[in-house]
């Protein structure tokens, strides 16, 4: 028969996956918010006579070419990638949720509004980016600006979808009809229903922000040197790959785990919203 | 319909005798059927309860019951299509001679579409809406018989026209959703009967359509059973419906058979207060406002059986008697009309159950 | 049949038409920030030896004196006659400086269009099949995985394992294939990869949904019923459902190929398209920049389209709804 003789597991508590990732993310942060503290040599500092030295217990992650503890140098660019990922996250959430907000309330403006974010979406991000860059420089508000202008539109969409579904609750009609200032409306009654999936679509957007921020400093057009960043660490070590795996494996690997850390917390995030909401939406 | 019109239709076509089924010449062979699930607290809840049945080849049974009485799983285990988390939990089932509680995924699979077929309440839903109906005639045709493509086609759309269809071709060139419902019906029964199975099993397949296409397509279910010696199980809530089509009738209440027997008996001389106010709450011509019977109460859910008899608490016949509330009536398998209550006796004429 | 045809005409000029607005503001965007961002491509290629009057000379040449809306209606007014310019660093018609460039990036997008269509469907299928057993989880666990990891990361690592490691392909560089068929395919092989990962892992969990849900839907359970084997049951028609939303991620992820090969491009050192626009944007080239991010927003566009296209080909109710 199709059905198979075993029984259903009860309830478990929060996965395994779920909490490494917490825990990931707080040593992470630990990195970011300690940085030179709890450096053993210093980020920048080089170490008599240890050039290119593979991992050991002397150094985690081994020495790069300029004699430098690459561990050390991995907790200090925590910090890039931290500050650039939230900033992309927040920013682009309040932008995306502003827009996305704007339009369903004032439907007047959707089509010309959703037109020139169709517009963004089609530009390639990677193009997108570069050109901000280009313009304004090197930097963390310049790279949070340029990834933010790449992200917002499709946070936009989806609390355009939200709100468009919450505007048309007869509630909402109500105060319209009552006359009551449309910013009122859209304050009140829209913004916390949208907050659950802003929340979620943000946590995507930071772990791509981290990404895409890896391969601008990688080309050397995010945060300029001397800051260490996980991307300028792996654009050095690319020319000693035939000599040192560990100049490309450690920093690529702190860019995956906090990258796939953020997105298991995002799943998390989004499964416990759907509870609340009452299913798939 | 009155009920001595609906069987005199009846008895018209049903030659041979409506006596108890030997399992020697059954077609299917339903023993002591127990299916359960479980719930969320890890407890086993039983779905059907020691459920026996059988069906010689040719013959026509009507399965009737509400919802909630387990009929759908009932031919569903027949065909080894049990949704998730239902298991078999003791019995047997036999079709030809292969038991289906014990085979594998791949006999199953060799019996489904060749030995027995299987038509839905959902007739469009129950077509792949991507794939044109000749394309899915052809598909089950080729499923079985090795022949080129341009064949099976040519057999199918003499299907399609056996099966009532006006316009074959039009019709095979034509995806799910152009269809009406009648017409969906039709090519789901070609579809099923297209590699002549001794088996046709409708559930609730008239259910959702027109009360005149659920005459029409009866009809054909009658003409499948009479050309092609298909045995047919129909699954239905409505009494009217199978009365013109089959040779017995079996009711089901919570997961169980109360009553079976001749279309005639059954529906003229119901042994079972259940059948009996089943057939009362039909609405009767030149009945006035308010005056129309109903059996007040619900279906009791898998897992809230009540002990004893499970019709005991909504039966006038019980009187509160306590053997009814304390022992679970059998159903003979021996009688030609069983029926599965203490005081089947009592119940000379249809209405002695109501008062 | 007549409406059929009908119905997908004017679909596909509604579809046209709304493409246009898009398009403009990309040109805009382009032009704008190109300029707004410091620098002068004739400083910069003339370095800081140049004298004022050569500067103006060649700024004359090349069409950059002048107001800003001077300069972006002479770009319009050239490019509608098909006219995209000249490279101020190549010397040479815009035009012919992409196509040069376009091939390693094609060569390199087609293979990976290639890896996602023929392992991402196929593991969906069998993911979404075998729903919460362990092939599932490990294969979603693979494709979480995937979509996580930064691309060039993957390729840097793939380099180390397959050519520093066990020498079995080039560590960088492209060769045409006119030049040498295999040592093409050897130096497409890794950059096609890599940038097919992340895209490829998205593509399973598609169509894994798929499979889930139309597992659920009674057509499945009658097509089990017909006794059809489960095989083709997958592979035939529960693929075809699950094409609609595949097919939207796969066109998607091969117009975002162009560009988001940049970064590949540059780890692999090869000489394609998106190697091709950092340059100019580095470079402040500006008529290359223009034409080169246009015709990339472009070909999305156009891309999408198509896809759109494909979705009324598969499934006969989205033509229907549209008439």
């Amino acid at each position: 028969m199709v059905s198979k003789k075993t029984s259903p597991r009860r309830s478990r508590g929060p996965d395994v996956s779920v909490v490494l990732a917490f825990v990931a993310l707080a040593a992470i942060l630990a990195a970011v918010v300690l940085g030179d503290v709890i450096t053993r040599y210093g980020a920048t500092t080089p170490i008599l006579g240890a050039r290119l030295q593979p991992p050991s217990l002397a150094h985690f992650f081994g020495t790069d070419n300029f004699a430098r503890d690459v561990f050390d140098r991995a907790i200090v660019g925590a910090r890039t990638s931290i500050i650039i990922g939230l900033g992309t996250a927040i920013v682009s959430s309040v932008l995306g949720g502003a827009c996305g907000i704007l339009v369903a309330v004032w439907r007047g403006l959707d089509n010309f509004v959703m037109r020139i974010l169709d517009g963004f979406i089609a530009f390639p991000p990677i193009i997108l980016a570069i050109l901000i860059i280009a313009t304004f420089g090197g930097g963390y508000w310049q790279v949070i600006f340029a990834l933010s202008v790449v992200f917002f539109p499709r946070i936009a969409r989806v609390t355009r979808g939200v709100s468009l579904g919450v505007t048309s609750a007869p509630f909402v009609e109500a105060v319209k009809v009552m006359g009551g200032p449309r910013w009122r409306a859209a304050v009140r009654h829209v913004m916390p229903n949208t907050i659950g999936p802003i929340a979620v679509q943000a946590t995507y957007v930071m772990a791509r922000a981290i990404v895409i921020d890896a391969g601008l400093s990688f080309l050397g057009l995010s945060v300029p040197p001397p800051t260490p960043s996980w991307g300028n660490m792996l654009g050095e070590g690319r020319l000693y790959i035939t000599q040192a795996w560990w100049l490309t494996i450690a920093p690529g690997l702190c860019i995956a785990v906090t990258a796939m850390a953020v997105n298991i917390i995002g799943d998390w995030l989004r499964d416990k919203s759907d509870v609340i909401t009452g299913g798939k939406r | 319909m009155s009920p001595a019109s609906c069987v005199a239709a009846a008895a018209g076509h049903s030659g041979g005798q409506p006596g108890p089924t030997r399992q020697a010449d059954a077609l299917v062979a339903v023993d002591g059927l127990t299916l359960a699930t479980w719930n969320e607290h890890g407890e086993e809840i039983r779905l059907l309860d020691d459920l026996s049945l059988a069906l010689r080849r040719g013959e026509a049974l009507g399965i009737i019951g509400e919802s909630g009485s387990g009929k759908s799983l009932l031919v569903r285990s027949i065909f080894g299509l049990l949704p998730k988390g239902v298991h078999v939990a003791g019995g047997a089932i036999q079709v030809d001679d292969t038991e289906i509680t014990s085979a594998g995924a791949a006999q199953l699979q060799a019996l489904r579409g060749s030995r027995m077929g299987m038509v839905f309440q959902d007739s469009i839903g129950s077509l792949d809406p991507l794939f044109k109906i000749g394309s899915q005639l052809v598909e089950a045709i080729r499923s079985r018989r090795r022949m080129p493509q341009r064949q099976a086609l040519q057999e199918g759309l003499k299907l399609l026209a056996d099966v009532g269809i006006t316009d074959p071709n039009r019709v095979a060139h034509s995806y799910p959703h152009e269809l009406s419902g009648g017409m969906a019906q039709r090519v789901a029964i070609a579809i099923a009967i297209c590699n002549s199975p001794s088996l046709l099993i409708a559930d609730e397949a008239t259910t959702a359509l027109d009360v005149t296409i659920q005459a029409q397509v009866i009809e054909l279910i009658k003409r499948v059973q009479s050309e092609r010696h298909c045995a047919i199980i129909f699954v239905s809530h409505n009494l009217a419906a199978v009365a013109g089509l089959v040779d017995r009738v079996a009711v089901m209440y919570a997961g169980r058979i109360v009553e079976i027997g001749s279309t005639r008996d059954v529906l003229l001389a119901p042994r079972h207060p259940y059948t009996a106010a089943l057939l009362k709450s039909r609405p009767q011509l030149g009945e006035r406002n308010g005056q129309r019977f109903y059996l007040p109460g619900n279906v009791p859910a898998p897992g809230q059986w009540p002990s004893g008899c499970r019709f005991s608490p909504r039966c006038t016949l019980s009187r509160g008697r306590e053997l009814c509330s304390s022992v679970q009536p059998a159903l003979d398998p021996l009688a030609s009309h069983g029926s599965a209550c203490h005081f089947r006796d009592e119940m000379v004429r249809p209405d002695d159950a109501l008062r | 049949m007549a409406s059929r045809q009908n119905s997908i005409t004017r679909y596909l000029a509604y579809r046209v038409t709304a493409v246009i607005p898009v398009i403009v503001v990309i040109g805009l965007l382009t032009f704008t920030l190109s300029r707004l961002a410091p620098g002068n491509p004739i400083e910069l290629m003339l370095g800081d030896g140049a004298s004022q009057q050569q500067v103006a000379e060649l700024e004359a040449q090349w069409g950059l004196r002048g107001s800003l809306g001077s300069q972006l209606w002479h770009w319009c007014a050239n490019m509608l006659h098909g006219n995209f310019g000249k490279s101020i660093f190549f010397d040479a018609p815009v035009g012919h400086v992409i196509v040069q460039h376009i091939w390693p990036t094609l060569s390199i997008s087609g293979l990976a269009l290639v890896i996602m269509i023929a392992i991402g469907i196929p593991l969906g299928l069998i993911a979404g099949h075998r729903r919460d057993t362990v092939q599932d989880k490990f294969l979603m666990s693979l494709s979480f995985l995937g979509m996580s990891l930064p691309e060039f990361w993957v390729g840097m690592v793939l380099v180390l394992i397959f050519a520093v490691h066990l020498g079995l392909l080039p560590v960088s560089g492209y060769v045409a294939p006119d030049v040498s068929l295999s040592g093409w395919l050897h130096s497409i092989l890794l950059p096609g990869i890599a940038l097919a990962v992340d895209q490829l892992a998205l593509v399973a969990r598609i169509v894994r949904d798929s499979v889930i849900s139309t597992s659920e839907e009674p057509w499945v359970t009658s097509l089990y019923a017909r006794g059809l084997k489960p095989r083709t049951i997958l592979f035939r028609h529960q693929l075809k459902s699950s094409l609609v939303a595949a097919i939207t991620v796969i066109g998607n992820a091969f117009a975002g190929f162009i560009t988001a090969a940049v970064v590949v491009e540059i780890v692999f050192n090869i000489p394609g398209f998106g190697w091709l626009i950092t340059q100019a944007a580095q470079r402040r080239d500006y008529p290359l920049l223009q034409g080169a991010v246009l015709l990339a927003a472009v070909s999305y566009v156009v891309v999408n389209l198509l896809v759109d296209m494909l979705y009324a080909a598969i499934d006969p109710r989205i033509r229907d709804a549209g008439a």
